[in-house]
């Protein structure tokens, strides 16, 4: 089940709401239970076979949390079940997404000829993963705030908004809301407000802008332009797509009063890729900051030794988004862009016009989106040699205007949604108008003419899954 | 009491859920439609549960699908999505373009060069050999063989394509003028309709939102056909009324063309009109399709769609006016034949068509055992090979 289909917005929300809500605020143990169901319900959707699984992953986590809790007086027998725990996680996670991956490499390393399994990748699994082994690292950490309820460990796991894209949710940041959270007539108008928006950052900007990347990442021959336009086309289509799931992930846990992390800061804007990786997929730069640089040491020792936590750190980013040598390429580029930013090109950064970094830094995540999109190394040249006019087909100008003037108004939009422009406009309007009934009135027409549209594009487009499931 | 703000806020929430369950229960109790229109195909129905597709999740997959297929609001939500990309104004979409004169129009390959110019002006060599075969067939008994060209409505309209988009007006004009040179060198004769219907470019000659032409320009391209004809046999000095002396109707109902279900209905392309030209002095005439009698009518003036003429698209029809003094004609072609078909039963003793598409078998034989007065060769797809053809040319 994805957010934006007929059977979640339809029947799955409106159902779980009204069921929500008709349980008293005092009956906080079944408001968890109905959440509960509805959220192994929306994962079973796609699979029931996979709730085996979920099912797996959560009791390993919610048992490693009492052991790591009944353990915590002495550290080495916590530390060794904190290993094991995460151990077992990384061997789930192993197991379903990189067998293949290391079959391949073992056959091309040592001239064997293995049968590759072919295992479906169970959805969600690197999110639910991750927040399973934040959880156990957070009750390491801080053994009072274990759960010995499993079913609550089973919630923090797989709430159905952020189970199976994101964001990776701290076991930290929500262990309050588990208990004692309080809905709002406020939170549910935020929260669907904020649904909305990430709905038509999906449907409508981001599917348009996957017409086109589709159309010429899969052409045979390709113009310069055209290469620019597809580049361009994905670079948008990836941050609309992921920013708006995390946006419905967002809204959706407001409104059963969970407040989530913001997973998106209009990462195109940065002027650095330092920046930019502060700003985008914020859940998970900061889940590999906190559990695994910062305890290899960071940058609290030598420069040798902090390049090398870095080289820790952006393999396994890169290893994380997928199974294949260009993802992990496409982790040793950031760990190449973010090395130089930081030791070689500091002061010569600074010196530059504010303007030019941008567009530099916008530039460097092009082709770092590139790198992501093609599997193969051969692929990447090719098409970044088009880019340069090195290819075999010429310019394309002709096609490259007509495209540009025939999704025109999609462009302005995707430009200006990337940057924090429209949401500033708003702050200083409801600065001055918020008080006024009429601003209230318009602001709800206004969103509720954007879902009626959402609506329209979903019942008459095809289905288009989102790209980040298969991470 | 609550305050403004807190009872806007309510009513946002009630309607917002109000307008999904409003929805999901109309569409919930409404009885399941089984055809789209607009899309042509059937519409998903409920899927069967069995425990296979429960197990691997293909049952939600399908249910899905049958819940946007048999949303009761369907047909206006896909209005709507196209009037917003028409408002967005997206004029090319799934590879067609609106055109200036608001026709649509195949999208045209962004890379013609020299070379690509240079190979249409050498096409032609596959349909030429087919035009001799066939050539050789009619000899056997006498009988003649024309080539008849007719313009793709995109070439027609090269015109009018938007700035910057590819008409492919060299390449369309180096192919016509490749294949009429293969038919002359060939001996065959050759009707050439461009030039009639260019005359008439202002005239409602193709269909908007279809690849067709329409009864207009079926009736212009049968003009020239006659005189072609004429030319080879005075004596014949074979006749149409002119088009003002036809019974002509007009049924006046948004038509769904072949390049509209491709583009989809935002309402500011259609073709809102549709004309049938019937000779008042039709003669009576016996329809077979495959060698059996059929009821099918010419021309059916209740069918909105270029699928009036002659019903559609069939392997061998032939219609006999039983009037022996007459010549007979056989058309071979795709569906650009249909109304020419029906015309030409005013002018021929027998009318005959064979659509390579569907028929089986070989279209030389057919001619030998046949032998029509007249064979007419429609546009370029009849060749030896045609990955569209189920039959054979020789």
């Amino acid at each position: 089940m994805v957010f934006s289909s007929y059977v979640f917005l339809f029947l799955f929300f409106p159902a779980l709401t009204i069921l929500y809500y008709l349980i008293p605020r005092n009956r906080r143990n079944i408001r968890n239970g109905v959440l509960l169901f509805f959220s192994i319900l929306f994962y079973g959707w796609s699979g029931p076979k996979y709730l085996i699984l979920l099912t797996i992953s959560v009791s390993i986590n919610w048992f490693g949390g009492i052991l790591i809790r009944h353990f915590s007086p002495h550290p080495h027998a916590g530390k060794a079940v904190l290993a094991a725990v995460i151990f077992c996680n990384c061997f789930l996670l192993g197991i379903f997404k990189y067998t293949d991956f290391i079959i391949y490499n073992y056959n091309i390393l040592f001239s064997r000829g293995l049968p590759l399994q072919n295992i479906v990748l169970p959805v969600g699994i690197s999110f639910y993963t991750f927040q399973g082994m934040s959880y156990v690292i957070d009750i390491y950490r801080k053994p009072e705030f274990c759960l010995k309820n499993p079913l609550e460990v089973a919630l923090y796991i797989t709430l159905f908004p952020q189970l199976v894209a994101g964001p990776i949710v701290r076991f930290s940041d929500v262990a309050e809301d588990i208990h004692h959270r309080k809905e709002s007539l406020d939170d549910v108008v935020w929260g669907l407000y904020r649904f909305v928006f990430g709905l038509a950052k999906k449907i409508i900007l981001a599917d348009t802008f996957g017409i086109l990347a589709d159309k010429t990442f899969s052409a045979g021959s390709l113009t310069t332009g055209m290469a620019w336009i597809g580049a361009f086309a994905y670079m948008l289509q990836i941050y609309f797509d992921f920013s708006g799931y995390s946006d419905m992930a967002i809204g959706l846990g407001r409104v059963f009063g969970f407040h989530f992390c913001e997973n998106f800061n209009y990462p195109y804007i940065s002027s650095s890729v330092t920046e930019f990786w502060r700003r985008w997929h914020i859940s998970l730069s900061s889940w590999f900051r906190d559990y695994v640089y910062i305890p290899l040491g960071g940058s609290r020792c030598g420069k040798l030794r902090q390049f090398l936590n870095l080289a820790v750190v952006w393999s396994l980013t890169g290893l994380w988004h997928g199974a294949s040598w260009n993802y992990v390429l496409w982790g040793v580029y950031y760990l190449i862009c973010l090395t130089a930013e930081k030791y070689f090109l500091h002061s010569f950064l600074d010196r530059i016009p504010f303007l030019l970094r941008r567009c530099c830094t916008l530039l460097i995540i092009l082709f770092g989106w590139v790198l992501f999109r093609l599997e193969s190394m051969s692929s990447v040249i090719a098409y970044i040699k088009t880019m340069f006019g090195l290819g075999l087909v010429g310019p394309g100008t002709a096609e490259t205007i007509t495209t540009l003037l025939n999704y025109r108004f999609f462009w302005i939009a995707g430009i200006v949604g990337s940057t924090p422009l429209m949401k500033n406009l708003y702050r200083a309007l409801a600065a001055k108008y918020d008080s006024s009934l009429l601003f209230q009135l318009l602001r709800h027409l206004f969103v509720f003419s954007l879902f009626l549209l959402c609506i329209v594009y979903i019942i008459a487009s095809s289905y288009n899954a989102f790209i980040y499931f298969q991470f | 009491m609550l305050s403004k703000k807190a009872c806007s806020n309510i009513a946002f929430i009630l309607l917002f859920f109000a307008v999904l369950l409003g929805c999901a229960g109309v569409s919930a109790v409404a009885e399941d439609q089984d055809f789209s229109l607009q899309e042509g195909r059937f519409l998903t129905r409920f899927p069967s549960i069995t425990p296979d597709n429960l197990a691997d999740g293909s049952w939600f997959t399908e249910f899905e699908s049958y819940c946007k297929d048999q949303f009761t609001l369907r047909e206006t939500c896909m209005e709507r999505y196209y009037a917003f990309l028409d408002l967005m104004q997206v004029n090319a979409r799934n590879g067609y373009v609106r055109g200036k004169n608001n026709h649509i129009l195949n999208i045209r390959s962004f890379n013609i060069t020299p070379s690509s110019i240079a190979s249409a002006g050498n096409a032609g060599t596959a349909q030429q050999e087919a035009m001799m075969k066939i050539k050789s067939a009619a000899g056997e008994y006498g009988g003649s063989v024309l080539y008849m060209n007719i313009p793709y409505k995109m070439e027609f309209f090269a015109d009018m394509y938007p700035d910057h988009y590819e008409s492919g007006k060299e390449v369309d004009d180096a192919k016509r003028a490749a294949l009429i040179r293969r038919a002359e060198e060939a001996g065959i004769p050759v009707v050439e309709t461009y030039d009639l219907l260019d005359s008439h470019r202002d005239e409602y000659i193709f269909f908007t939102t279809d690849h067709h032409w329409t009864v207009r320009g079926a009736y212009y391209g049968y003009q020239a056909l006659l005189e072609r004809i004429n030319s080879l046999d005075p004596a014949l000095n074979l006749q149409y009324p002119d088009f003002d002396e036809l019974n002509v109707s007009v049924r006046r109902e948004r038509m769904v063309g072949s390049y509209l279900r491709k583009w989809g209905d935002g309402g500011t392309i259609c073709d809102d009109y549709m004309e049938y030209a019937i000779p008042y002095d039709m003669p009576r005439y016996t329809r077979y399709e495959n060698g059996e009698p059929s009821q099918l009518p010419l021309l059916d003036t209740q069918i909105n769609g270029y699928s009036a003429f002659m019903y559609g698209d069939y392997a061998n029809t032939f219609v006999d006016t039983d009037r022996e003094e007459l010549p007979s004609i056989l058309y071979v072609g795709f569906s650009y034949t249909n109304p020419l078909e029906f015309m030409s039963v005013y002018n021929f003793g027998t009318v005959e068509s064979l659509d390579p598409r569907h028929f089986t078998g070989s279209i030389c034989e057919h001619i030998r055992k046949s032998q029509p007065d007249y064979i007419v060769i429609v546009k370029d797809d009849i060749y030896e090979g045609n990955p569209e053809f189920s039959c054979v040319v020789e």
